[in-house]
């Protein structure tokens, strides 16, 4: 019963865990998914570029 | 020591380890959810308060105290308190020196555990820094500069010397953690007349920096105890102004001020490290493996008292770490959203966002304590010395350790660590709103300190359950 005792202990205590990994999982996410929204948005828009010359806008 | 003082003169004992009663007692209490399920709802709780702060607070509302004057206090009133301070002070010596050298029997113990590290911290967070009018030493202090200027006359005011800027809150770090080696690893902690020596050896060393440095100098900056309690005082809504008016203050606007000085953030890391090894010490994982360290240092030729020692000073020390490392890595993450900031001037502009966590870690791991061991002052002010003797007529008291249940406690704990982390959420996204540029910046740079609040809380709470394990 010893064992069992022991990984039930550490079963719960890994419950304690899963909000932390949870919160900060979402919170790296989102941190990297607006890095990305901000790296394309400074990005020039290549093909909008390619489009000038025939309208006479560059 | 835990084990001695809840088992009080004439109480009947409860059928429950003693150290289990003064901190978590929830493997007794009738939880209607499991234990673990806790942390999940604390952690909601804290992401949905994270949203609404970012939703609803835009602009920084902290900053600013907003003090409202209430009344006027008597200036008598603070060397009255100075006086009652001394008096305590007194006791706890005479006791200590020259009462039953048994931890529950004599004034001393309780007093110095109970009152003097639990429950000013909490009469300081409700009324404001109460100590610095009960401060024995304070009180000599001012009392020996007086008379200093007066002997110097003509020939100038002003500190024998200058406080070393360098030097900093690193005294009161010493101090703190003196005391938490004290409380939870000296064996004999519980001995009164080593805690009277103790003590009258701090009322020494202080009053030697005041006369020094300055009271106010000496007194802000390398007083353990009072640098503490002032910490914590900064969250109350109460505070005394200079010209001794009671004020009204916005709360947690008392904290935004804290004057961050070499040691200060490692200070209030030190606070929440040594709650959380007294916790953690009284857990599982510690008990298994405590004997293991233990060994390892008797292995190297010591005895099993200082074998002792040493293994539980190391894990003080890494739970002091511990902390450290968790709140370096929520800066560094805020840090990883613009480059305007440094790792080091976002370390000190985010350090005052602990204070209300250091708190919600002491009431939640000590109100059991606080309220059942606080009770014995009743028989102890009238048996100070444990010699029979009932001068107020209090002796016979008993504590009544049924005042609340044990799931009353629990909510009591759950609601601390909970409200001290949201107090902590709220400063950090007042702070970031000045710090950055626009409000959705400073929203993101959040991200990493609430999950460095749902850790502290989820980590206090899991601390709180595995006691007695």
């Amino acid at each position: 019963m010893a064992p069992l005792a022991c990984l039930t202990h550490w079963y719960i205590s890994m419950l304690y865990v899963v909000p932390v990994v949870g919160v900060g999982g979402w919170g790296w996410w989102s941190t990297k998914r607006m890095a990305r929204k901000k790296a394309a948005g400074k990005a020039p828009d290549k093909k909008a570029a390619a489009r000038a010359p025939e309208q006479g806008l560059a | 020591m835990l084990a001695a003082l809840t088992g009080g003169v004439g109480t009947v004992a409860l059928a429950l380890p003693a150290s289990a009663d003064a901190h978590g007692i929830v493997g007794k209490a009738d939880l209607p959810i499991p234990v673990w399920l806790f942390s999940w709802t604390a952690a909601i709780v804290l992401v949905v308060s994270f949203v609404a702060l970012s939703t609803l607070w835009r602009a920084p509302q902290l900053q600013q105290e907003h003090r409202r004057r209430l009344l006027q206090l008597p200036r008598v009133l603070e060397w009255l308190a100075g006086l009652l301070g001394l008096l305590l002070f007194v006791v706890v010596l005479y006791s200590g020196f020259a009462g039953a050298q048994v931890a529950n029997a004599n004034f001393s113990v309780t007093f110095v555990y109970v009152i003097f590290w639990v429950g000013i911290p909490l009469a300081s967070v409700l009324f404001g820094d109460l100590f610095r009018a009960l401060s024995p030493w304070r009180t000599c202090g001012r009392v020996l500069e007086a008379l200093i200027l007066r002997a110097r006359g003509a020939a100038g005011g002003g500190p024998l010397l200058s406080y070393p800027e360098r030097l900093g809150n690193w005294p009161a770090v010493a101090g703190i953690v003196g005391f938490a080696w004290l409380e939870l690893v000296y064996v004999e902690r519980d001995n009164p007349s080593t805690l009277a020596a103790l003590s009258l050896g701090y009322f020494a060393v202080m009053l030697a920096g005041m006369v020094l440095f300055g009271v106010e100098e000496w007194g802000g900056a390398a007083d353990a105890f009072g640098v503490y309690f002032n910490l914590l005082s900064k969250l109350s809504p109460l505070v005394r102004s200079e010209d001794g008016a009671l004020q009204l203050r916005r709360p947690l606007s008392g904290v935004t001020t804290l004057r961050i000085r070499p040691g200060t953030v490692v200070l209030i890391c030190t606070l929440i490290g040594t709650t959380t090894f007294d916790g953690f010490s009284n857990g599982g994982i510690w008990r298994n493996n405590e004997s293991g360290v233990q060994s390892l240092f008797a292995d190297l030729g010591l005895s099993s008292t200082p074998a002792q020692e040493l293994a539980y000073s190391v894990g003080l020390v890494l739970c002091i770490l511990l902390i450290v490392a968790v709140y370096r890595l929520g800066v560094l993450g805020v840090g990883s959203v613009s480059e305007r900031y440094d790792t080091g001037e976002l370390w000190r502009s985010f350090a005052h966002t602990l204070v209300p966590i250091a708190f919600a870690y002491v009431l939640a791991h000590y109100f059991s304590l606080l309220l059942w061991q606080s009770q014995a002052m009743g028989y102890l002010i009238s048996d100070p010395l444990g010699d029979g003797s009932n001068l107020f007529g209090t002796a016979g008291y008993q504590i009544d350790y049924h005042l609340i249940s044990y799931a009353g406690i629990w909510y009591v704990q759950v609601a601390a660590l909970v409200a001290g982390h949201v107090g902590g959420l709220a400063l950090a996204h007042d702070r970031a709103l000045v710090l950055y540029r626009d409000a959705e910046e400073a929203v993101r740079s959040q991200y990493w300190m609430l999950a460095v609040m749902v850790a502290f809380t989820s980590f206090g709470l899991w601390l709180l359950s595995s006691v007695g394990t």
